[in-house]
């Protein structure tokens, strides 16, 4: 129902005059669009889908093809008391749990840095370099075997079923690989832990395999 | 809208929607291209500026120029002006002082010769090597037990002025510290595994760009 406008003799005719209904009517429209965008966009919970991390599964001893490197776990061992490289022996009421970790970096230069223990229990345990667990592999050349621990203090409860994430960038994990190390760990393994104190070495980074006990 | 509401003229054209919204529809192109760069604006920070992308090819035996402004972290640039040529790449005869190679690796020595303007700064350079499949690695200075030069692309003993750290400059600077010569070699060593068959040498400042020296075959 479009009408010419006749108050624009010079230039004549640009100006449609709507009535008020179809003011109204358009303007509902436009809600009623936005109404449902909302509805279709809130509906489907795409956001942490799309950002989320391409989780790879492995268990212990069993190599894992991630974007960045070729990554394997060796047996899991704990003790009430770690012995760090850099710091004098640390006890727990807990358990420190450390996993030897085998890196082979890909395509470049890979400084490997996010750890975290997903625990038995349903909780997430991070590996904070600053506190009293730590992963610290270092930039590690390509085809060269890095060799690092990850020692992490929990609760004993914790460790039956718990799951290591090893990723690359310690502050973003999205939208990369992630891998997800089943530790096989026991209750029978995490009573004899919490109840271990002979110190568990916690070896430094290096280029050499750690020597077989 | 408060146009007055009067009959309409019988004699009228009616003007299509086209019409009517010509000046639109000119507009919405050049506004969809304006809302794509201003949201893009990350796009050079995060992500094209994060990788070696662009460049600078150096045939086996040539000589490559080298141009580049680089930040200098106060705001400002500094500008990079060095010619480069790579004199080898072989098996290293003799290991840096106190190195010991992992199993599985050798040591791969780099030779070059640069020069460039003894005042210029030419702290902050990156020296890799690549395989056929673009595998990248890199110069460590402090690893596998060796110290080496940290600065790969100067010589150690005379490495010429750095970046300006203001105020600091006066009580830092040397006048002891002989100036670097207009043209210069060095040679480093590289580690890689065994298997490796080293076919470029990369050299840069700032990511994105880069002189790439590809290697007599």
């Amino acid at each position: 129902m479009s009408v010419p406008d006749p108050t624009a003799p010079v230039v004549p005719a640009t100006r449609v005059r709507r009535s008020r209904g179809q003011t109204v009517g358009a303007a509902a429209a436009v809600l009623a669009a936005l109404a449902v965008g909302h509805v279709v966009v809130s509906a489907f919970p795409v956001d942490d889908r799309v950002s989320a991390p391409f989780v790879r599964p492995t268990v212990v001893g069993e190599t894992v093809e991630l974007r960045y490197a070729r990554l394997t776990a060796g047996e899991p061992t704990g003790s009430t008391v770690v012995s760090p490289v850099a710091s004098s022996l640390l006890s727990t009421p807990g358990v420190f749990l450390t996993v030897p970790l085998t890196i082979v970096a890909s395509g470049q230069p890979r400084l490997i840095s996010f750890a975290e223990l997903l625990g038995g229990d349903g909780r997430t345990y991070t590996v904070f370099t600053s506190g009293r667990s730590s992963f610290l592999a270092g930039t590690a050349q390509p085809g060269v075997p890095r060799y690092a621990t990850v020692s992490v203090e929990v609760p004993p409860e914790a460790l039956p079923g718990a799951h290591l994430r090893i990723g690359l960038n310690q502050e973003d994990q999205r939208a990369d690989d992630l891998a997800d190390i089943d530790l096989g760990i026991t209750q029978a393994d995490a009573d004899a832990w919490a109840a271990d104190d002979t110190p568990v070495p916690v070896p430094p980074r290096s280029d050499e395999p750690p020597e077989q006990p | 809208m408060s146009t007055p509401s009067v009959p309409p003229a019988p004699e009228a054209p009616v003007v299509g929607w086209w019409r009517r919204n010509r000046w639109a529809l000119v507009t919405l192109p050049v506004a969809l291209a304006l809302a794509l760069v201003a949201s893009g604006d990350r796009v050079r920070t995060l992500w094209w500026e994060q990788d070696l992308r662009r460049p600078t090819t150096v045939a086996a035996g040539g000589t490559g120029d080298f141009h580049q402004r680089v930040y200098d972290g106060l705001g400002g640039t500094l500008p990079i002006d060095v010619q480069v040529h790579l004199d080898g790449v072989d098996d290293a005869t003799t290991l840096p002082d106190q190195m010991e190679l992992p199993d599985g690796t050798r040591a791969v020595q780099v030779d070059l010769t640069l020069s460039a303007n003894p005042d210029s700064v030419l702290s902050g350079c990156v020296l890799a090597v690549r395989d056929a499949t673009g595998t990248r690695y890199d110069y460590v200075s402090n690893a596998w037990g060796a110290f080496q030069a940290v600065i790969p692309c100067v010589p150690e003993d005379t490495p010429g002025p750095r970046a300006s750290l203001g105020d600091l400059d006066e009580k830092l600077s040397d006048p002891e510290t002989a100036p670097r010569p207009a043209t210069w070699s060095v040679s480093r060593v590289v580690v890689v595994p065994e298997e490796t068959e080293v076919t470029e040498v990369v050299l840069w400042w700032q990511k994105p760009q880069y002189l790439l020296l590809e290697v007599p075959g």
